[in-house]
């Protein structure tokens, strides 16, 4: 499972996620991408669940790339406790994903091949995402 | 001048706003600078841009016309939008015909389906060289062949054949293509295997937690 291996403080605020992907919002390893259509927060479960879903799927062959890491901790409180006495203790670790933003790449298969393996990750995200081709390799494609 | 011919517009008003207006209206803001001369904001007709760019415009020498002027131009940059995908922004770089130019050029691997049948991937490590040519001897693309490769082999810049009048500017010693042994399954269970153990050591808590709070909605209820 994902997870950063020494972090600067345990606790941190939720943020907002404004606005759209500044960076990594390119295929640049592979030559097919899977792509936020809008923002949220992925978590590690989530990340490798959509990981497994796409290298079983093709098998053999190919080569896949996971782009974003989570490297920001979500905390709860525990159940039946009453307000107050302090933030909740860590609980799982989450990826902050913008619109725009590619998560996986995914090189060496055929495109239908990519593209199926890309849909099966898709259902494991709680996001919309988008099937997208390197531009020098094809137009975009909605999924 | 260049084989590739495009008509812009100047363009007075700049910001926010009025470049909103004008990509709505189907034009994208640009500017051309370099040579010396004072930068010019331009707009061009996006639907004429886009059709440039999928006919291989992209790093060749462009003729740009505007205002009864005629500018050898390459596209230094193309902003595009980050989920959309469409032209933003262009800036174009007026050369001289008569001075090298940096320029990226893409590589096209060639001879795929005559390789050796060894279940190997290929591996492009890079897609485009950097090269130091006239601006009217900017190549399409550099080929590169891959048929006599097998697994564990790889391809370098210095192995690629550089037409004539083009030095190329990438490191000689980059790797452009490899063949890797493919991704097996089988290791892929194994990992996973290894995974779900660790995550049953560490997170033995976080399921005791689950449990109680089971228990305690039921007895709420």
């Amino acid at each position: 499972m994902l997870i950063p291996k020494r972090v600067k403080f345990r606790k941190q605020q939720r943020g907002r996620m404004r606005g759209m992907a500044q960076r990594g919002s390119t295929v640049t390893f592979g030559d097919f991408g899977l792509q936020a259509m809008e923002p949220g927060w992925i978590t590690n479960t989530q990340i490798e669940a959509a990981r497994i879903a796409m290298t079983r799927y093709i098998r053999r062959g190919g080569k896949v790339w996971v782009k974003i890491f989570p490297d920001k901790p979500v905390t709860s409180r525990p159940a039946e406790t009453r307000m107050g006495k302090g933030k909740g203790a860590p609980e799982y670790w989450v990826a902050v994903v913008k619109p725009g933003r590619v998560m996986f790449e995914i090189a060496g298969v055929p495109e239908d091949l990519a593209k199926e393996a890309m849909r099966l990750a898709a259902h494991k995200l709680p996001i919309k995402t988008k099937f997208i081709a390197r531009e020098t390799g094809g137009e975009a494609h909605e999924s | 001048m260049g084989q590739y011919q495009l008509a812009a517009e100047l363009r007075d008003a700049t910001g926010k706003g009025a470049n909103r207006r004008l990509r709505r209206a189907g034009y994208i803001p640009g500017v051309i600078y370099g040579s010396g001369k004072d930068n010019v904001n331009l707009q061009v007709e996006e639907r004429v841009l886009l059709k440039l760019i999928r006919e291989g415009g992209a790093n060749r020498l462009i003729t740009l016309q505007f205002d009864g002027e005629t500018r050898a131009v390459l596209i230094q940059e193309l902003q595009e939008h980050p989920v959309q995908g469409t032209p933003q922004h262009i800036d174009f770089l007026e050369v001289r015909l008569d001075e090298a130019v940096n320029v990226m050029v893409p590589i096209h691997i060639v001879g795929e389906a005559e390789r050796t049948n060894d279940g190997g991937v290929l591996a492009p490590a890079i897609w485009e060289v950097e090269v130091s040519c006239l601006p009217t001897d900017i190549p399409d693309g550099l080929e590169v062949d891959v048929s006599g490769l097998v697994i564990g082999d790889s391809l370098q810049v210095k192995d690629i054949e550089a037409p004539s009048g083009i030095t190329f500017l990438t490191d000689p010693e980059e790797t452009v293509v490899s063949v890797v042994t493919p991704m097996e399954l089988v290791e892929e269970e194994d990992e996973e295997e290894e995974e779900l153990e660790l995550e049953d050591g560490a997170e033995v808590d976080g399921a005791e937690e689950e449990a109680a709070e089971d228990e305690a909605e039921e007895t709420g209820e």
